[in-house]
């Protein structure tokens, strides 16, 4: 949970202004102009009401807007803590529909996708991220930051994982932030043990252990995923010693269940 | 003047990948990730092809760390030091292991070449600049240790001149500006002195122009302790207390930035004030002023200890430390005054324990093993358990070893496991240790060392395959039942491990080896149940499979057929998401599948034999022949070929059993199976019960000698005699005496002699028997199957109504000769126990028992031996236990000894029970009596 929700995280701050009650609209020219309320049409026209006048906006006129966060949302947050992932899927494509163009669909999106990807289901995940991008076009990605990890994740679920490599490797290197870095190390490692080569991706979970010690959500998982795959390969001595040092720092880690007896 | 603290080192400077990586590398190995660390190395080569150059120099350095000096040196030697720079770089990272190892001569020898090499040049390679700092410092503070004050100076000046780091230059003028000082304090030299008092003066000075930071209040201590030298002692003094509130000042920032205690100024500041204190305490006492002398020294002794107690890994520290020390005994001669730190508790007893230890470990590094064993002892004894015992137990492992001693080590290892169970650093200081005693050969150390590990540090990986190899050396140098031990014990406390696995299997193929097919089948159980499902488990279960088959219990052979087939199936190539055939498993589990397969067809045969049921013979057949078709050329070959051959032998087709064999002569002539088509088709017939066919071969072949080779002949009478076939091994080797092709071949001849006494004596024909024997020994005397033959006539007259005595010695007499001359444990046992019979036929138990216990108190060389040692123990305690029983006490004494050394060379021997019980009423009764 606590990792769904720095991966929420991510997208919301950046999409939040100030105060998390304003409805805002990002007008193309620059402008934010807030309002009471904001209807969308199918086709991404929005009529919004400000100051108690309807205003009626083409898509090409807005960026993105802010709308009123759904109820669905929290729900699907507690039926996923509650295991009722089926549920979760229902209520999150819910808000998909009833948020959409007003930001709180491309986080309900993000994470039904990553609910998807996580089973292995990658042609329902793709499917889900599509929808977004339709509707937020190239801007995607620089409005919803937490996006490319669950691209990516998607892609490793469809076996596209070969394709993305090359990717993943230039972004180690060179993405500006050591988020998205570690990120991408680890979905390297996720497409090596995916081809069962487990000495390869051991090596990139160890690099996110070493190199990103001060991004804890990616050191977490790292660690984890390190202690995970030394399992798989029998070696039970380094596997215990990973997964003592998660337990010893983040104690209160959702991987910790997940440790094998 | 505001003092600047440095600004913290960004998190991440790594921008480099390359350097990245190598970085990564050296963690690997210091988590001791070996193979993780090669496959990195190898991906290193494969992402940089355009670094090749870089690429040796990172694999040089992992050689490094892992202690290889041999083999870096000879990378060097191929190498144009002059002009290959990265050359350069490997030749400065060896210096710098050697002198991590304490080889400072040979640390000192590379680090000179490197200067040599580079005098007067720019250094620019990145490889080299990367380490030449570190390898400056450390050359610098050698020279000065040996005196060699110049040298020393050249070295720093080469740093500061090749260095682009503002930083590390100030660094480093403050080591060269102390440098100067020392060289002239220890100079009686006044122009030496002069002028290296006015190089301080220089360096300080130009110091003083930069930024007010922590190198300026260095520079500015060592300024005022130069004034000091040059007797302007007050305005030091003056100096030295006008710079320390602004260095105050600037240690708190620098420690609200979490810089490291070594950078901070004020331990110079403190050493020097420190230092002049104490000169000046010593002239007051000169001049009789007890009073201020005393004055003086505390306020030294106050500068000493703080700078040494809280500016963790600065050289001023360390120097406090020592100066501490001398002012102390300087107190004592003096003034008769005990200076004891104050009492302290909690974390500054910690810390004072701390800088104790790094006081000892630089002094180790120096070379100063007997002063840091003095130091790191009474810092033990005074402080026994503080979070840094284990530190100091580390530093005094390392002073055991240089100076070997082995007993205090095998007892830090016991300590180590007992008090720091589960602790890293007290595990790496029993590898070392354990690589010690492996290294030299000392049996007992590692048995010790190994076992403290493998018990206490079960989170160390090493621990089951270390505890695995000592028991393997037990058992190669005779000692089973220590080897029994150790492997219990490494069962119990590593189970599902790969040496585990490797236990269980032995255990098994061991059981399989003596027959004890539930033994067996148990073994291999716990295997499969400890691995994870892939190959190992796979392995195990072929092992059930077998040993089930094997076992001649008709449910356990059912259920052995079933598991077969259904690991056959599991091992199918074609399933989907197989865990059989990721890329690592791919060869191994074809080539199981293939001896899964291989099994089956025996298996097959079998039973078609056992219930005559044509259907399971084609089945048998489709399986061999589907098999030759799939595997061409494989190792089982020769192997299914003969099984084909028996069944058609089988099934009555002897022509098609003929041509199968004939075949296999011709493709596999090498083979046990293929050496000859005739020997195949008689054993093949002996194996399925046809002795008629076998028989029949063998007529033809008496028929038509000339047909067939002597050898060949011979070989099948070995195989008639093997199935105590009597008559037609007689024939056989009768056949090759009477032909005149072996009278040209004296070896053929002699051992066909000895297989006809064989043959004769197992049909019960003795007075032939003796015949053949004794012509073999009259005719070839000086053979060595004499000894064989011998011991055999021997035996015959023993066996005879009445015992021919007189005759049996005589044979005996005759194997003796031989004995002479070849006198292999194997052959002196063979005697040995030939004499028993000989000596218990002769009414003499003593003598007969006395050549029992000779034999079976030696340590088995080879499995032939072992089976003699095992037969003179056994008759040997029947003996004695009858002896015993008789009345003759002495016995018992005999017994203990020939049962405990039984229980030591055969522990799961079937006897072994027995030979227990033997043991315990043997003791018994020598205590009673």
């Amino acid at each position: 949970m606590k990792h769904l929700k720095t991966l929420l995280a991510t997208v919301v701050l950046a999409a939040l202004p100030l105060s998390a009650q304003q409805l805002i609209v990002y007008m193309a020219d620059g402008r934010e102009i807030p309002v009471e309320k904001i209807l969308a049409r199918p086709n991404g026209d929005l009529v919004a009401t400000a100051n108690g006048q309807q205003v009626p906006l083409k898509r090409e006129q807005y960026v993105r807007a802010l709308g009123a966060r759904p109820g669905e949302l929290a729900q699907a947050t507690q039926l996923i803590a509650a295991g009722d992932v089926d549920k979760a899927k229902a209520m999150l494509n819910s808000a998909i529909r009833k948020s959409a163009f007003q930001t709180w669909d491309a986080v309900a999106a993000i994470q039904l996708a990553d609910l998807y990807a996580k089973e292995g289901n990658g042609a329902s995940a793709n499917r889900t991220l599509n929808t977004i991008k339709e509707r937020y076009g190239d801007n995607a990605e620089s409005l919803f930051p937490g996006l490319q990890l669950v691209e990516w994740k998607t892609m490793v679920a469809q076996g596209k994982g070969a394709e993305l490599e090359p990717e993943l490797t230039k972004l180690v290197v060179e993405a500006p932030d050591r988020a998205t870095q570690a990120n991408a190390q680890m979905i390297r490692g996720d497409i090596k043990a995916a081809r069962a080569d487990f000495k390869g991706a051991l090596l990139d979970y160890l690099r996110t252990v070493y190199f990103y010690e001060q991004q804890p959500a990616e050191h977490e998982q790292a660690l984890f995923k390190t202690g995970e795959t030394f399992q798989k390969l029998g070696e039970t001595a380094h596997a215990k010693k990973y997964f003592d040092q998660l337990k010893a720092k983040y104690p209160q880690s959702e991987f910790i269940a997940k440790i094998p007896n | 003047m505001q003092a600047n603290a440095q600004e913290p080192p960004t998190e991440d400077t790594r921008v480099d990948p390359f350097e990245r990586e190598v970085e990564f590398i050296g963690f690997l190995m210091d988590q001791r990730l070996f193979d993780l660390a090669n496959e990195a190395k190898s991906q290193l080569r494969k992402d940089f092809p355009n670094d090749q150059d870089r690429v040796e120099v990172a694999e040089a350095s992992i050689l490094l760390r892992q202690g290889k000096t041999e083999d870096v040196e000879k990378i060097l030697e191929s190498r144009n030091l002059s002009t290959d720079t990265k050359a350069q770089a490997i030749l400065l990272q060896l210096a710098m292991t050697y002198d991590a190892m304490g080889r400072n001569d040979d640390a000192l020898t590379n680090y000179q070449k490197f200067l040599q090499i580079n005098e007067g040049k720019d250094i620019t390679d990145p490889d080299v600049v990367r380490t030449f700092a570190g390898a400056g410092m450390r050359l610098s503070s050698i020279l000065q240790d040996q005196g060699k004050f110049e040298d020393a100076a050249k070295t720093l000046q080469l740093v500061i001149d090749s260095t682009d780091s503002e930083v590390l230059k100030r660094k480093f003028q403050v080591l060269a500006a102390q440098n100067a000082l020392d060289f002239a304090r220890s100079s009686s030299d006044k122009t030496v002195k002069s002028a290296q008092l006015e190089k301080v003066d220089k360096i300080t000075r130009e110091m003083m122009w930069g930024s007010n930071d922590n190198y300026f209040f260095m520079a500015m201590g060592i300024r005022a302790w130069r004034d000091h030298e040059m007797g302007k002692t007050s305005e030091a003094v003056d100096q030295l207390k006008q710079l320390k509130t602004e260095a105050i000042r600037l240690e708190k920032s620098m420690e609200e930035n979490n810089l490291p205690k070594s950078e901070f100024p004020r331990a110079a500041l403190r050493y020097v004030e420190g230092n002049i204190q104490f000169e000046l305490a010593k002239q007051r006492l000169k001049s009789g002023d007890e009073a201020a002398a005393k004055k003086l020294a505390g306020g030294a002794a106050g500068n000493f200890y703080n700078a040494f107690l809280k500016y963790e890994g600065s050289e001023y520290a360390d120097r406090s430390a020592l100066k501490f020390e001398e002012l102390k005994s300087w107190l004592k001669d003096e003034l008769d005054v005990d200076l004891n730190p104050p009492k302290t508790s909690g974390k500054s007893t910690e810390l004072i324990f701390k800088r104790q230890l790094d006081l000892a470990e630089s002094l180790v590094r120096d070379g100063k093993t007997d002063e840091a064993k003095t130091q790191v002892l009474a810092a033990l004894n005074k402080y026994p358990s503080t979070r840094y015992t284990v530190g100091a137990l580390n530093t005094l492992s390392r002073i055991w070893l240089e100076e070997d001693q082995r007993e205090e080590l095998m007892m830090l290892a016991g300590y180590l496991g007992e008090r720091y169970p589960d602790d890293t650093d007290a595990a790496s200081i029993l590898m070392r240790i354990i690589k010690r005693m492996v290294d030299e050969e000392d049996v007992y150390g590692s048995e010790v060392a190994v076992l403290a590990l493998g018990r206490n540090f079960p989170g160390q990986p090493l621990a089951p395959r270390m505890m695995y190899l000592i028991g393997d050396n037990a058992a190669k140098r005779g000692d089973n039942a220590r080897s029994l031990e150790i492997y219990d014990e490494l069962l119990a406390l590593y189970p599902g491990t790969p040496p585990a696995a490797q236990v269980l299997t032995l255990r098994a193929v061991s059981a399989l080896r003596e027959e004890r097919f539930a033994d067996a089948v148990s073994a291999f159980e716990q295997v499969r149940d400890q691995s994870l499902p892939g190959f190992q488990q796979a392995q195990a279960r072929l092992g059930i499979a077998d040993a089930k088959l094997r076992s001649a219990d008709a449910e356990l052979e059912k259920e052995g057929v079933a598991e077969l087939v259904q690991l056959r199936a599991d091992l199918d190539p074609e399933l989907k998401d197989s865990i059989y055939y990721g890329p690592e498993d791919k060869d191994r589990s074809l080539g199981l599948l293939q001896r899964v397969r291989f099994r089956i067809s025996q298996m097959l045969l079998a039973k078609a034999a056992q219930q005559n049921d044509p259907a399971l013979r084609k089945q048998a057949a489709d399986e061999l022949n589907g098999f030759l078709k799939e595997y061409p050329g494989s190792d089982q070959e020769p192997d299914v070929m003969y099984n084909l051959g028996r069944l058609y032998i089988q099934q009555g087709q002897v022509a098609e059993a003929t041509e199968v064999f004939n075949d296999l002569a011709r493709k596999h002539p090498e083979s046990d199976a293929g050496k000859d088509a005739l020997y195949s088709l008689v054993k093949a017939a002996l194996e399925e019960g046809q002795v008629q066919v076998a028989q029949d071969a063998v007529a033809k072949m008496v028929q038509q000698p000339d047909s067939y080779e002597m050898e060949k002949i011979f070989q099948v009478g070995v195989l008639m005699l093997q199935n105590e076939r009597w008559e037609e091994a007689a024939d056989s080797f009768a056949l090759v005496i009477k032909d005149p092709r072996s009278r040209q071949n004296q070896s053929l001849e002699i051992r066909a002699l000895y297989s006809l006494g064989k043959s004769a004596l197992g049909a019960g024909r003795l007075d032939e028997a003796v015949k053949g024997l004794k012509d073999l020994i009259d005719k070839y005397p000086r053979s060595a199957v004499v000894l064989d033959a011998g011991i055999t006539l021997s035996d015959v007259y023993l066996d005879m109504e009445p015992p021919k005595l007189a005759e049996a010695e005589a044979a005996l007499q005759s194997a003796n000769k031989i004995l002479v001359n070849r006198p292999s444990k194997v052959a002196r046992s063979k005697m040995d126990l030939a004499l028993s019979r000989l000596y218990a036929g002769q009414g003499n138990e003593k003598k007969s028992l006395s050549s029992l216990y000779k034999v079976g108190l030696q340590k088995p060389e080879s499995p032939e031996h072992g089976a003699l040692v095992r037969e003179a123990l056994l008759t040997g305690v029947e003996k004695a236990e009858a002896m015993a029983t008789a009345g003759d006490t002495k016995a018992w004494g005999l017994i203990a000894d020939m049962s405990n050394a039984f229980l030591q060379t055969f522990p799961t021997d079937p006897e072994a029970p027995r030979m227990r019980k033997m043991s315990s009423l043997a003791i018994q009764s020598a205590d009673d009596n």
